[in-house]
């Protein structure tokens, strides 16, 4: 049962994700993400951006089945995949693909090109020989590789060609969602450039979705039509890129932007930048009510006792900030060099 | 993110990826770049772990040697100047560089270097066989508990710390005592004995390499777990299997050569270096040489075996 | 006495560093090559040098081989001088350049879990540099690593101090690596990429830290990153290198409104943080094809096959660094710059 052309590519419906930590001599268990809900439409991007132990690629995980569901649903193209198991759930792999961050472990060193690459057209068409490596050479040519490398091995290969070659690899089966867990974080600048626009063009000739995690903000804004924002497994605000790059309304998102620094001197020594207090708290000790309070410059006494609702934003999406319902108005940004 | 549609194959002086002029434009997209350099080396030597290898000399004296023996083993019939069995009591206990023998003759007036040669097929039969034997039934537990892990883990884990608590010498002879002796049960004991080797090696390569990302990429694929396995992790497992399996080859000669030498192996008039040792130490007053040529040839071998392992290990190195 | 002093060091006046024409040579079994070619810039006191590059460029390469950092095995340094505070410190033995390192140097990495020993509390491997280096007691070695860590920002500091590096978050542990490397008040501060490994927002406050410090202390700092951002927030001049070359040096403030050699606008254009990085049709500035390895840099410029202001007298001969107003440049066409050229539609 395939999705109608106006239903969302994907649907994230109040998923946890759950592990287990050692303390002491207990095994405690703690929360990656916590009833995350998001949508991917078809043919767009939606970015998740946030910083480590945001439970983003824990959610990019659970997504794909590679990390079991504490709760909640999966959708991929109208099919429900949270329970799906054996053969139903090898079929609906093919319409969602990874491409992961290190090009240097994700590619297997024996291997030719041939067999990686073609990896999804052996399992799923049972392709082998010469008609799995013509296949491969058009996959090549479509993502900027010269066909004959298709014999060779990954050694002779650089970051950026390896993961045009991931690239390849998860678009073999022309699925509709594509998973990119920080996919061009490892790469140079120049290079994850190149790499991003591969990535655009292959969506407009495809049509494909992306989910594109990530905890990079810059490079986000050039590839997001969505973007979220994670923190201790809870999305704080989602909404259209640009008005997350340019008008961002959740105090964390207004932080993370406004911590990257600009490339231009004048700018960057006079611009009002708001320098986060301690550092994000452990999982296994989630702060009470808003997740972010410990290191929100606008904390009020609400933020402490109950969790701040999805307020929606104007310019479209929402922000989960007490801020925003017109509760007590905020005291001043305090900026602190002690850390907790 | 919306864009105009393609008609990219005009415009921009778009990347190409390998910084020279485009070339071949099959679809519009951007430029591919030039062709890859010609095909290097053949797949084998195009790999690091390979590359290294051949750089170590006192390896590659080592594989030469072991190729020599090889060599012996399979001409030994032609190159021998006797036959092994061929009695002269006449000529006994000669003594090295004497006229026609080499290596002097034993008790019986058996050419040695004749009786040399025809030992060292047996000695490596002998190790292939019990090579063989344990890497098939030690190979596929180490790849089922290493990869499924769990309960089959523990199974197979305390399988083979019963068997490895066994005293390995004493065991092959309460086998051989049962089924009799002869080489052929002699190497199916030792199979058995260092199988746990095999099965440890091989779990601590797939327990490694089962968390590295292009396995996780494997299975968000759908590839199902023996294709895995097969395709993925057995041959990225090759490198310290192979180390393992100089290493056996050099346990299983002396082995084997122990045995001969008790008179559990090979039975006479066949010779094995280990039985001509065994042998040979009842005359050393009348003929040393008896025990000092089949004893070289068995530490010569092993050392062979061994140093060849050590530079296989060497050589595997770490990634980047 | 304060771990980290607040007066500004006294010394002789001229640069704390000065390199020139460092020439390094790596040999692997593979390969035999140079990697670092004529090198040559200089530090002022008090002042915050970037050497910006991206991966391949020798950036990383040229600090561990001010520290003489690097292995002696795969690496020898076939000329030029390094001079600190007018030593010479390629002549010095290697015992000599231990006593410099750390009292009059000190560098923090990229990776503090592995700069740390994990077998050791953070106070312990503080106290251990100052008894090295100042010839203080134990006792008051222990009480100045107190200082040092609330001095980086850390609270609870006599507590912390007897934790172990595994207890401590990245960016805390940068903040000890910090410690450690300003507790006996080096002239001189190396950085090799501190934050790249760090979260933006903890990034942030790193830097905050870094600047905050200089301004007390008044040391000099070489900053490494491939970060044009963090060159805008924290240098006063910067040296750009590739390929094992410097091919741009200029104060920070001309760097980014005039750079003078294609590469370096190439660079400043195709960063995502800058606004202009995409053009009108969505797609990104990027530079095509990938810098050249070691033991394969072509004759004459390096980034002439990349460069779109390429002439063929560019591949002819080597290029000089040579001045081109306040800033130096090596180009062909110095004076030109990418900016004022239209980039072909």
């Amino acid at each position: 049962m395939s999705g109608t052309a106006q239903s969302p590519m994907l649907t994230v419906e109040d998923v946890s994700v759950e592990f287990t930590a050692r303390v002491g001599r207990k095994r405690v268990p703690f929360r990656a993400v916590n009833e995350v809900g998001l949508t991917v439409g078809r043919g767009e991007t939606l970015a998740v951006v946030g910083e480590s132990g945001s439970g983003k690629s824990t959610l990019a995980r659970a997504v794909l089945r590679l990390l079991p569901l504490a709760q909640g649903r999966v959708v991929v193209d109208g099919v429900d995949v949270t329970s799906l198991k054996g053969r139903a759930l090898r079929q609906a792999r093919r319409q969602a693909q990874m491409v992961f961050q290190d090009p240097y472990s994700s590619l297997d060193p024996s291997s030719t090109i041939a067999n990686i690459v073609g990896e999804p057209l052996r399992t799923h068409h049972g392709l082998r020989g010469a008609p799995l490596t013509d296949k491969v050479r058009e996959l090549l040519v479509s993502v900027g590789l010269h066909p004959d490398y298709v014999n060779r091995y990954v050694h002779e290969f650089s970051g950026g060609q390896r993961q045009r070659l991931a690239i390849a690899r998860a678009i073999a089966l022309d699925p509709g969602l594509v998973v990119l867990d920080e996919a061009v974080s490892a790469l140079d600048m120049s290079t994850q450039n190149q790499i991003l626009d591969l990535l655009m063009d292959l969506q407009a000739r495809h049509g494909m979705s992306y989910l594109f995690i990530s905890h990079n903000l810059a490079v986000v804004r050039w590839i997001a039509d969505r973007t979220a924002v994670m923190y201790l497994g809870r999305v704080l605000e989602e909404g259209p890129g640009k008005r997350i790059h340019d008008h961002p309304a959740h105090p964390y998102t207004q932080s993370l932007l406004s911590a990257v620094p600009v490339p231009d001197p004048p700018t960057q020594r006079t611009r009002q930048r708001i320098v986060l207090r301690g550092e994000t708290p452990d999982p296994l000790h989630v702060p009470s009510g808003c997740a972010f309070r410990t290191r929100c410059p606008y904390a009020m006494e609400i933020c402490a006792l109950e969790e701040p609702p999805a307020v929606p934003v104007e310019g479209g999406g929402w922000a989960a900030c007490h801020l925003l319902t017109g509760a007590a108005s905020p005291s001043a940004p305090e900026k602190s060099l002690a850390v907790g | 993110m919306t864009r105009p549609p393609m008609t990219r194959s005009q415009a921009t002086p778009t990347p190409s990826t390998d910084g020279v002029a485009p070339a071949v434009a099959v679809e519009p997209v951007e430029a591919i770049g030039a062709p890859p350099a010609a095909a290097p080396r053949r797949r084998l030597l195009g790999r690091p772990f390979v590359r290294r290898l051949v750089r170590n000399k006192i390896a590659m004296v080592a594989l030469a040697y072991i190729l020599f023996l090889i060599v012996i083993a399979v001409i030994g019939d032609w190159i021998a100047p006797y036959p092994p069995d061929a009695q002269d009591p006449a000529a006994a206990f000669l003594s090295p560089f004497s006229s026609g023998h080499l290596l002097g003759t034993d008790q019986l007036g058996r050419d040695v270097l004749s009786r040399l040669i025809a030992a060292d097929r047996i000695a490596l039969v002998a190790a292939a066989q019990a090579l063989g034997l344990s890497m098939l039934i030690g190979i596929p537990p180490g790849l089922l508990a290493g990869y499924v892990g769990r309960f089959a883990d523990n199974a197979v884990m305390r399988v083979t710390d019963a068997v490895q608590s066994l005293p390995p010498l004493i065991i092959a002879l309460g086998i051989v005592g049962a089924l009799g002796p002869g080489l052929s049960h002699a190497m199916l004991a030792l199979g058995f004995i260092f199988a746990p080797n095999f099965v440890r090696i091989t779990r601590a390569a797939v327990l490694e390499l089962r968390e590295e990302t292009f396995v996780e990429a494997s299975r968000s694929i759908g590839t199902p777990a023996w294709q895995i396995v097969l395709r993925r992790i057995v041959p990225n497992a090759l490198p310290p299997v192979l180390v393992q399996v100089s290493l056996v080859a050099g346990f299983a000669l002396t082995a084997e050569a122990s045995l001969s030498l008790l008179g559990f192996g090979v039975q006479p008039p066949q010779a094995s270096w280990g039985s001509m040792l065994g042998q040979g130490y009842n005359f050393i007053y009348q003929q040393p040489w008896l025990v000092v040529f089949p004893g070289c040839a068995i530490a010569l071998a092993v050392l062979a075996f061994n140093v060849f392992g050590d530079g296989l290990r060497d050589s595997i190195g770490r990634r980047k | 006495m304060s771990a980290i002093s607040a007066e500004p060091g006294q010394g002789p006046t001229g640069p704390v560093l000065d390199v020139s024409g460092l020439t390094v040579e790596v040999h692997t079994e593979d390969v035999r090559a140079e990697v670092i070619s004529d090198v040559s810039f200089s530090i002022g006191r008090g002042e915050t040098l970037g050497l910006v590059g991206e991966s391949g460029s020798g950036k990383s390469l040229t600090s561990m081989a001010i520290m003489g950092l690097l292995p002696k095995r795969t690496f020898t340094v076939t000329g030029g001088r390094v001079s600190l505070g007018g030593d010479d410190l390629t002549r010095l033995s290697r015992k000599e350049l231990a006593s410099v390192r750390g009292a009059r140097m000190a560098m923090i990495f990229q990776e503090p879990m592995t700069s740390l020993n994990p077998a050791f509390t953070v106070g312990q491997q503080i106290a251990e540099t100052l008894v090295r280096h100042k010839k203080v007691s134990k006792r008051e070695a222990r009480r100045l690593a107190v200082t040092a860590l609330s001095d980086v920002g850390i609270s609870a500091a006599e507590r912390r101090v007897q934790a172990y590096p595994h207890e401590f978050s990245g960016g805390m542990r940068q903040r000890v690596m910090i410690a450690m490397a300003l507790c006996c008040e080096p002239e001189l501060l190396i950085a090799d990429e501190p934050t790249t490994a760090l979260d933006v927002t903890i990034q942030a406050q790193v830097l905050d830290l870094i600047r905050h410090l200089r301004e007390t202390v008044g040391m000099s700092i070489l900053f490494v990153t491939h970060d044009l951002g963090v060159v805008a927030d924290i240098c006063d001049r910067v040296v750009v290198m590739y390929a094992g070359q410097v091919v741009e040096q200029s104060a920070v403030d001309r760097l980014f409104a005039h750079p003078v050699h294609p590469y370096t606008a190439a660079l400043l254009r195709s960063t995502p943080t800058n606004d202009a990085a995409g053009d009108a049709r969505g797609h990104l500035h990027s530079i095509p094809g990938k810098p050249p390895a070691a033991g394969e840099f072509p004759h004459g410029c390096r980034f002439a096959h990349r460069c779109e202001l390429a002439l063929p007298a560019c591949s002819e001969q080597e290029i000089e660094l040579l001045p081109v107003v306040d800033q130096l440049s090596r180009c062909v066409r110095v004076g030109a710059t990418a900016e004022r050229r239209e980039v072909p539609a």
